[in-house]
């Protein structure tokens, strides 16, 4: 009977009372479930632990970066040794922080694909840079333009289309802002005057004279008689300083009085409002600074040092220093397993130490003994002079890994900061694809040139392969595909002050 | 408003049972789908949201949601069989307007109760697939946070359950003019307005170009479709359906 009751009630209640109260329900479910997945993301691993040295070295600077997937963000920062996150959601691609996209080829500055490309008038080295915009926005309109300058470069061993160059083209393109410069790496062989460039205009036009040229060296089998007579036509109407300017020019002809090794030119990379030329002569690695307006060379760093390569460098550049890392030669101590780096460190000084009336005066021979007659010592084997300042040598042994990637170099007083990433060696390796192999990410302190912390940013970024790891091995490979693991991307470093 | 209040329990409670059975089906589905799934151990390394999606559980989802639908259409012409109900209806001594929406608000607490129902069923998925993958081989194979990421990743649940505010914001703007347009749809045909069907079609035409950008988001693409753009058309056009819709009942076209 009661039962009854407590039914009949139950009726009542649905027939004249449901729908507020499944109203409210519902959407405090949904509501309450909404609210308990975004506090979910707080429940990602992330956090840092010191594996050497007290956190109290990274106390000056703010180290900030972003772990993402197509989809997500986790914004770290680490400020006072204390590592806190923000998630952020992304909805369309354009949310995604561009990955790193330099290739062997090309060099990207916001979003615009450069290439430099060399060809050859006979022997004289003629650049072209053109220029392709990758903005997805803009893909739509005309994003090619390119500038062409004849130089003063002789390729003695340019034979039938053939030819080297001490690096990648990537490496001789640099920017201050939306200025473009560029030089020409130039190796054995070549001699002249080779020099630092800007790029004054692009222009619109595709460049038809080197469009022929190439159809002619295409067809040079064929014996033409006026070949020359048409070349000397041309060369008028496509070299026009309105679009490149010779902002410094060097020599690299080889003084067989006083050296016996030609000059290679490696890389150039923008500091401040100055240009840093990256060069090898014989042993010795030399580096210049010249202003970006005058073109004058303001200083110079020679190190006698042959143990480490210039290919293939990694630079990072903050205010007013220039951090590079190098790869180390395989020496004697070879059986130690393990990826062997020597980061070097500049400093530019603001206010410049050459003299300028000097150095107008002294013609190019002479300006090089000035240099070497004014030099001095920092250490042995290390001349410099002018503003630029060589402040750290550090030789780095990774153990037992590889280095997967070297996000950041900053340096500040006497202190260097490092953030990589290590992929642990072959030996351990428990998938045959690179790309699935655990990485773990690190940042390193030293303090005048010597370890003093080592920190790991611990997440579950790895985890994002198991999907992958554990397939049934397919013959044709795996698809990598970046939107669906989580990748660190843009790290920075920057005084606290 | 006390007429309002007693009409809309009055239509929310004359399907209820029907909704509800819909609402456990979607809840039971799953550790149906799931475990079916997870009986080849050669899907545990998989992730959570791959097995979510090809267990069918998105399937289950289209039909029960296609089922909700019918309810509301059965709900709205069973005023027309029968008893014709709908002449009672117009007669009854309050405003159309409140007519009007004590319909529209029963076919939002259904649709309401159907999310919940599977927002549950999600949790009770993923539950399913962490203890069976924790069990295995040591938890090799478990993800940290995996009911955080699928959400994120899941282009099926990163509709269903947006995190970020754009998505909110569309999602719900959604759900919204689907409902307002299913009941729009079946006003005109009762009223033999069938140009009402353009807007329609166009909403069907925007909805499908949201969803499809939203769930190949993770697909490399250029594409860029602005979700608050679409948000307001949606909301413009869920308001153009209810104005319009009131104005048809005021009339007494749909009878």
């Amino acid at each position: 009977m009661k039962d009854l009751k407590i039914k009949m009630h139950f009726y009542e209640f649905r027939k004249k009372h449901i729908a507020l109260p499944l109203l409210v329900i519902t959407l405090a479910i949904i509501i309450l479930i909404q609210n308990y997945i975004r506090c979910l993301a707080a429940n990602c691993t992330f956090y840092l632990e010191d594996l050497y040295g007290s956190r109290e070295h990274l106390s000056n600077v703010i180290i900030s970066g972003n772990l993402q997937d197509g989809y997500h963000n986790n914004i770290f920062k680490i400020e006072n040794g204390n590592l806190e996150i923000r998630t952020v959601y992304y909805h369309h691609y354009k949310d995604f922080i561009p990955l790193n996209t330099d290739s062997w080829f090309s060099k990207f500055i916001n979003n615009v694909e450069y290439v430099l490309t060399l060809y050859f008038d006979g022997k004289e080295v003629i650049a072209n840079i053109k220029y392709y915009d990758r903005n997805p926005e803009k893909s739509r309109k005309s994003s090619y333009r390119e500038a062409t300058i004849k130089t003063d470069i002789i390729n003695e061993k340019y034979t039938d289309g053939s030819w080297t160059t001490a690096t990648s083209t990537s490496y001789v393109i640099t920017n201050i802002g939306d200025r473009i410069f560029f030089t020409i790496p130039t190796t054995e062989g070549y001699s002249g005057t080779n020099g630092i460039y800007e790029v004054v205009n692009f222009s619109d036009n595709f460049n038809y004279f080197l469009y022929t040229k190439i159809k002619q060296e295409e067809e040079s089998d064929l014996p033409q008689n006026n070949q020359h007579d048409t070349n000397n036509q041309v060369d008028k109407t496509y070299i026009d300083e309105t679009y490149i300017r010779t902002v410094a020019e060097f020599s690299i002809n080889v003084n067989h009085h006083t050296e016996s090794s030609y000059l290679e030119v490696f890389g150039l990379e923008a500091v401040g409002n100055y240009l840093v030329l990256i060069l090898r002569q014989g042993s010795s690695m030399v580096f210049r600074a010249y202003d970006s307006e005058s073109g004058e060379q303001t200083g110079e760093v020679i190190i006698n040092d042959s143990s480490s390569y210039l290919e293939r460098y990694k630079a990072f550049v903050s205010n007013n220093t220039l951090n590079l890392s190098l790869i180390k030669r395989n020496s004697g101590d070879e059986n130690i397993p393990g990826d062997k780096r020597r980061i070097l460190t500049f400093e530019i000084l603001h206010e410049s130490h050459v003299n300028k009336n000097e150095n107008t005066e002294v013609d190019n021979e002479n300006k090089n003994a000035e240099i070497k007659t004014a030099e001095s010592y920092y250490n042995d084997g290390v001349i410099m002079h002018g503003n630029l300042r060589l402040t750290n040598i550090i030789d780095a042994v990774y153990l037992n890994s590889e280095i997967d990637r070297i996000f950041n170099i900053y340096h500040k007083d006497n202190k260097v900061y490092i953030v990589l990433s290590l992929i642990e060696s072959e030996a351990d390796k428990i998938t045959p694809y690179n790309v699935l192999r655990p990485r773990r990410m690190f940042i390193y302190v030293y303090e005048d040139s010597k370890p003093v912390y080592v920190g790991e940013i611990i997440t579950d970024m790895n985890q994002d392969n198991i999907f992958q790891l554990y397939e049934p091995s397919t013959s044709g490979g795996i698809p990598y595909n970046t939107y669906e693991r989580r990748l660190f991307e843009d790290i920075r470093i920057r005084s606290k002050n | 408003m006390l007429k309002f209040y007693k009409l809309l329990n009055y239509e929310v409670s004359r399907n209820l049972t029907k909704v509800l059975i819909i609402c456990l089906g979607v809840i039971i589905s799953p550790v149906v789908f799931i475990n079916n799934m997870l009986s080849d151990y050669s899907n545990l390394y998989k992730r959570f949201e791959t097995i979510y999606e090809s267990s069918g559980c998105i399937i289950a989802f289209a039909v029960c949601f296609a089922a909700i639908c019918g309810i509301c259409i059965h709900s709205f012409y069973s005023n027309y069989t029968g008893s014709k109900s709908i002449y009672t209806l117009m007669t009854l001594p309050m405003k159309r307007e409140e007519v009007y929406f004590s319909k529209l608000v029963s076919f939002f607490i259904y649709f309401l109760m159907f999310i919940a129902a599977q927002l549950i069923s999600v949790f009770i998925a993923y539950n399913i697939v962490h203890y069976k993958v924790a069990q295995f081989d040591q938890g090799r194979y478990l993800m940290n946070n995996g009911l955080f990421l699928a959400f994120v990743r899941s282009g099926f649940l990163r509709i269903l359950l947006p995190l970020g505010v754009e998505g909110i914001i569309s999602t719900t703007s959604m759900f919204i003019v689907i409902v307002c347009s299913l009941y729009y749809g079946l006003i005109c045909e009762r009223s033999k307005r069938y140009w009402g069907f353009v807007p329609i079609a166009a909403t069907v035409f925007f909805l499908i170009r949201v969803i499809t950008y939203r769930l190949n988001q993770g697909v490399i693409s250029w594409e860029y479709v602005n979700l608050y753009i679409y948000s307001i058309v949606f909301l413009g056009l869920s308001a153009f359906y209810t104005w319009h819709g009131i104005r048809l009942v005021k009339r007494g076209a749909i009878t």
